[in-house]
C-alpha cells in the first residue's frame, strides 16, 4: 500500500515539475498575446503623441516663406536680368515713359537688380549698398541653361562657362546724360 | 517618349514623374522632384549646391570632359524602325555605358591620389619638424660629432699615405 501510494505521488510530482519547465521554456498562448498587446499599445502610444493638434502645427510660422515663392511674385532670374542687360533691351528699360504706377514714376531702375528705386539719390544708395553688388558678382558669369544641365548629365562633354563683364549702370546713365 | 534631364539636378525625367513650370517668357524648365523644384524657386544656384551633376563637373569632381559623352544625345531625325539597327544600338549603349563607369571610377581615383602624396608630405614634414621628440638632440649631436671624427681620421690616413 505504502508504497503504491509513493509511487502515485512521485508521479504527480513528475507531471508538475514537467509543467512549470514547459511554462518556462515555452510560454502559453495566453502569454504570447499579452506581451503583443503591450507592444501594440507602446507603438499607438508613440503615434498618438502625433495627433491633430501636433500636425496642425507643422506650417507654423512659414507663411511668409510661402508668399514670397508663390509663382506671382516671382522676380527676375539672372538669365533674365542677362537678356535685360543687351543694349538694345537695357536701353528702353533705362529710358521708361512716365508710369505713376511703378516707383518713382519708372524713372529710376536698376537693371542688374530689376528694381524700381523713387529718386536719384535713392538709385545711387542702392549701388553702394551690399545687394547691388552681390548681384553683380552673381552676375559675372554666364547663365545657367537646360543646355549645360544636359551636358552634365552625360550628353556631350562640360562646357564651363565664361565670365560676363558686368558695370554698374549708373557710368552708362551719366554718359547718356553727358551726350 | 522621350526622357529629358532636370533642369537642376540633371537626373533623367521619367514618365509620371516630376513637374514643369514655364515662365511668363515661354521658356520651360521641368524637375525630377519637388526637392529640384523648391531649390529652383528658391533661386539656388545648380553649379553651387553641391549634390547636382552641374557642381560636380564644374568644380572637377567628375570625369567632364571624355569623347565617350559624345554617343547621348538630342538628335532630332526621326529613324524609320529595324530590328538589326535596334538590337545593334542595344548592345552599344550596354558597351558604352561599362567604358563611360569605368573611365568615370579611373578619373575619381586619381584625383583621390594626389591627396594621399600630400598627406604622406605633409607627415614627413611633421617628423621633420617634431623629430626631437623621438631622438633626443643631444644623442644626435653626440652621434654626428662620432661620424665627424671618422671623416677626419680617414682625411689624415689618406694624407698620411699621399705624404708616404
Amino acid at each position: 500500500m505504502i508504497k503504491q501510494e509513493f509511487i502515485k505521488t512521485k508521479s504527480v510530482i513528475d507531471k508538475s515539475i514537467q509543467e512549470r519547465t514547459r511554462i518556462v521554456i515555452f510560454p502559453s498562448l495566453q502569454e504570447v498575446q499579452f506581451t503583443i498587446h503591450v507592444l501594440f499599445v507602446l507603438i499607438y502610444s508613440i503615434d498618438l503623441r502625433m495627433g491633430r493638434y501636433a500636425r496642425k502645427k507643422q506650417h507654423k510660422g512659414d507663411k511668409p516663406l510661402k508668399e514670397k515663392y508663390r509663382t506671382r511674385r516671382k522676380t527676375k532670374d539672372l538669365d533674365e536680368i542677362h537678356e535685360d542687360m543687351k543694349p538694345t533691351k537695357s536701353e528702353k528699360l533705362l529710358n521708361q515713359e512716365v508710369d505713376y504706377d511703378r516707383p518713382g514714376a519708372g524713372q529710376f531702375y536698376c537693371i542688374h537688380c530689376a528694381k524700381y528705386c523713387i529718386n536719384e539719390q535713392a538709385l545711387k544708395e542702392h549701388f553702394r549698398g551690399k545687394p547691388h553688388k552681390r548681384r553683380i558678382k552673381a552676375l559675372q558669369v554666364e547663365p545657367y541653361t537646360q543646355e549645360e544641365a544636359d551636358r552634365a548629365a552625360g550628353m556631350g562633354s562640360y562646357v564651363a562657362p565664361k565670365p560676363v563683364k558686368v558695370q554698374t549702370q549708373s557710368d552708362n546713365k551719366m554718359e547718356d546724360d553727358l551726350g | 517618349m522621350r526622357l529629358d534631364k532636370c533642369y537642376f539636378c540633371s537626373s533623367t525625367l521619367y514618365p509620371g514623374h516630376g513637374i514643369q513650370f514655364v515662365r511668363n517668357d515661354c521658356k520651360i524648365f521641368k524637375f525630377c522632384r519637388s526637392k529640384c523644384h523648391k531649390a529652383f524657386k528658391k533661386k539656388r544656384n545648380p553649379r553651387r549646391s553641391r549634390w547636382t551633376k552641374a557642381f560636380r563637373k564644374a568644380a572637377g569632381k567628375d570625369l567632364a570632359v571624355d569623347p565617350s559623352f559624345e554617343f547621348e544625345k538630342r538628335r532630332n531625325v526621326p529613324v524609320k524602325y529595324d530590328r538589326e539597327l535596334w538590337s545593334n544600338t542595344v548592345k552599344a549603349m550596354q558597351r558604352i555605358s561599362e567604358i563611360k563607369t569605368k573611365r568615370q571610377n579611373q578619373f575619381i581615383l586619381n584625383r583621390l591620389k594626389k591627396g594621399k602624396e600630400l598627406r604622406k608630405e605633409a607627415d614627413k614634414r611633421e617628423i621633420e619638424k617634431h623629430i626631437h621628440l623621438i631622438k633626443s638632440p643631444a644623442a644626435r649631436s653626440a652621434k654626428l660629432e662620432k661620424k665627424m671624427v671618422e671623416v677626419i681620421e680617414e682625411d689624415d690616413d689618406e694624407r698620411m699615405e699621399e705624404e708616404i
